[in-house]
């Protein structure tokens, strides 16, 4: 009975050892792990300098934000802006990649200018050297003074002050008498 | 709240330039003011931001298959310019101006706004041509 046992007990050390060899070569080597695999932080801020004059050009905050090895996936994204006309970002998620300096808003964003502009929409690409945000989908833009403007798509450029929509195009203004 | 006088339009494309304060809409453009309704291809909005910081319109460009409601008017031609300042509708190139009882075609037709007073303008290539019904034709 003991041979049995000794006999049984071998094979199952066989058999653990063959499925270790087999799984331990199927396991990719750490430095090949992509995605979101990475360094989790909470409150976060990204300052962005100007490499030439030093000024803070942009500042990300984040509640919380997964530093992968590509980009940092932000959540409760703040961007602010300190150099000209778009003046706050906010979103729900942010993805920013500082290779590209691109900040891409997968869901609900908004976008508020120095003159009291505020741009509502998701899925949103943000382009920090062009100084352009473009969106794919539905957007409601309002001003002062009752101004409001609708479509299906939209794409701003800060500098110069343009703006470009395409579909459903609704727009109301309210002009002094 | 604003008291401003509210216009509301409707396209397919728009085009902001707000250096230069125009706004250039296309496609199916449906322009709504208080006292008339604008359809047209194309149509470009001119503003400027008065001394107050707001808004004022300054004037509208419209082309490309014009036409105009105004009253119980409908107006039609190549191009339309509305100038804010001097509040006057002016319809250029083929203009028609029809209502139940009349019509009146001439090279460009000029209306006020306020009063809905239309001056029409000959050129040496068409004259003025006006329809209307005679009350005494009963």
């Amino acid at each position: 009975m003991r041979k049995v046992a000794y006999a049984v007990s071998l094979l199952l050390f066989a058999y653990l050892a063959y499925t270790f060899y087999q799984y331990g070569r199927a396991v990719p080597q750490m430095a090949e792990v992509t995605g979101r695999a990475g360094l989790v932080s909470t409150n976060v801020t990204i300052d962005r300098l100007d490499p030439e004059s030093g000024k803070l050009l942009y500042s990300l905050k984040a509640q919380r934000a997964v530093h992968g090895l590509q980009e940092i996936a932000l959540e409760e994204l703040e961007m602010a802006f300190f150099d000209s006309q778009l003046q706050e970002v906010r979103a729900l998620q942010g993805i920013y990649r500082q290779g590209e300096e691109l900040v891409l808003l997968p869901r609900d964003f908004t976008a508020t200018t120095v003159d009291g502009f505020v741009l509502r929409g998701k899925d949103a690409i943000y382009t920090v050297q062009e100084q352009r945000l473009v969106s794919e989908n539905p957007f409601v833009l309002t001003g002062q003074e009752g101004f409001e403007l609708s479509g299906d798509r939209i794409e701003v450029w800060r500098e110069p002050a343009r703006m470009r929509a395409d579909g459903n195009i609704r727009g109301k203004w309210s002009f002094d008498p | 709240q604003s008291n401003g006088v509210v216009y509301t339009i409707e396209s397919n494309h728009l085009e902001i330039n707000a250096h230069i304060g125009e706004s250039r809409f296309w496609g199916s453009v449906v322009f709504e003011s208080p006292s008339y309704v604008l359809h047209a291809d194309s149509l470009v909005v001119s503003a400027v931001q008065n001394a107050a910081g707001r808004q004022e319109l300054q004037r509208l460009h419209a082309w490309d298959n014009v036409e105009l409601y105004y009253g119980d008017k409908r107006g039609f031609s190549d191009t339309l310019y509305y100038y804010h300042d001097r509040q006057t509708i002016v319809l250029e190139g083929n203009a028609r101006l029809i209502d139940s009882r009349s019509s009146l075609a001439a090279p460009r037709i000029t209306i006020h706004e306020p009063t809905g007073e239309a001056f029409v303008e000959g050129d040496e290539s068409e004259r003025v041509k006006v329809i209307f019904e005679d009350d005494r034709a009963d």
